[in-house]
């Protein structure tokens, strides 16, 4: 199914290169409208051209609906961990694996000053942690986020029981340390 | 017996349960509060069996406080809730299912505070 949706992308997106490379043209040749519209209609007015037509245009359109919604969704875990008891299953929601990363990162005493975290499926069950955070400016970044990472994994694994294969760590802003910094 | 009825059973068991904090409400639910409507048992969904009056199938969507390992909780709340349920209303409880929403950082911080011991030690 996935070959099969990036093929329609790749059909899509060449399809819009084409149309735009047109578009582009009509700038030099403006008769360039009257060439396309005319073969166009007698497609439309066509008995079986017709049909595909109607076909090619419908792919076109179902495959934009897809590259919409996959761009949402994009990398985001959303079948969570299930585990199978005799009594029932037990989810663990995105959200909660995200405030379990976020809660650990900020306990672990580095001078974050604020972090996000995106959670995303790896192979066999595990999942990827990425943490984008802010520091203060008075931090050994190589030292404290290998802190980080670990804390982060060991937290994750403990209070889930889930298998955390990396932990990925941006430093995406440092700030002056004018307040008052923990741990340091 | 309605399903509000059984949900309050449910979310009562839930909620006696240590580490459990709150239950979530599902949005449609939420919209019915903000209308000024009293839903009973909200964060939990009973559904009856088609064929069978007497079975039930419960979801619970809890949130957890920090600190608690997550499988455990969820554990003790399938059972408390099958047991809490079966018992006060005699119906047949089928599955148990437990939809961890969030986490949210407990009042007591003996486990954070112990590693910003180990920390400052260095």
């Amino acid at each position: 199914m996935n070959g099969f949706i990036r093929v329609l992308m790749f059909i899509y997106s060449v399809v819009i290169a084409v149309i735009s490379v047109v578009l582009l043209y009509a700038l030099v040749d403006d008769g360039i409208f009257a060439d396309i519209l005319s073969p166009l209609s007698s497609i439309v007015t066509g008995p079986v051209s017709k049909y595909v037509y109607l076909f090619v245009l419908l792919l076109l359109f179902v495959t934009s609906i897809i590259s919409i919604t996959n761009s949402i969704t994009y990398g985001r875990l959303n079948r969570t961990r299930l585990r199978k008891t005799e009594i029932g299953s037990v989810d663990i929601g995105a959200d909660a694996i995200e405030s379990i990363a976020l809660n650990s990162a900020r306990s672990a005493q580095v001078g974050i000053k604020n972090a996000r975290c995106h959670v995303a499926p790896a192979k066999n069950g595990a999942i990827r942690i990425a943490l984008s955070c802010v520091l203060y400016s008075n931090v050994e970044i190589p030292a404290s986020m290998a802190k980080v990472q670990e804390k982060v994994k060991k937290d994750i694994e403990r209070y889930t029981g889930i298998v955390v294969e990396s932990v990925f760590v941006k430093v995406s802003k440092v700030e002056a340390a004018t307040a008052k910094v923990e741990g340091r | 017996m309605t399903q509000g009825f059984v949900a309050q059973y449910a979310a009562e068991a839930a909620l006696q349960i240590d580490g459990v904090v709150s239950l979530v409400p599902s949005f449609a639910v939420a919209l019915k509060e903000k209308a000024g409507v009293v839903h009973e048992g909200k964060g939990i969904r009973v559904i009856f069996d088609e064929n069978d009056d007497n079975t039930v199938s419960i979801t619970c969507y809890p949130v957890v406080s920090y600190g608690k390992i997550i499988p455990e909780v969820a554990w003790l709340i399938q059972e408390k809730i099958k047991a809490d349920v079966e018992c006060f209303t005699g119906l047949n409880v089928d599955n148990v299912d437990v939809y961890v929403c969030g986490v949210v950082e407990a009042e007591d911080r003996s486990d954070t505070a112990a590693s910003k011991k180990g920390v400052s030690e260095q």
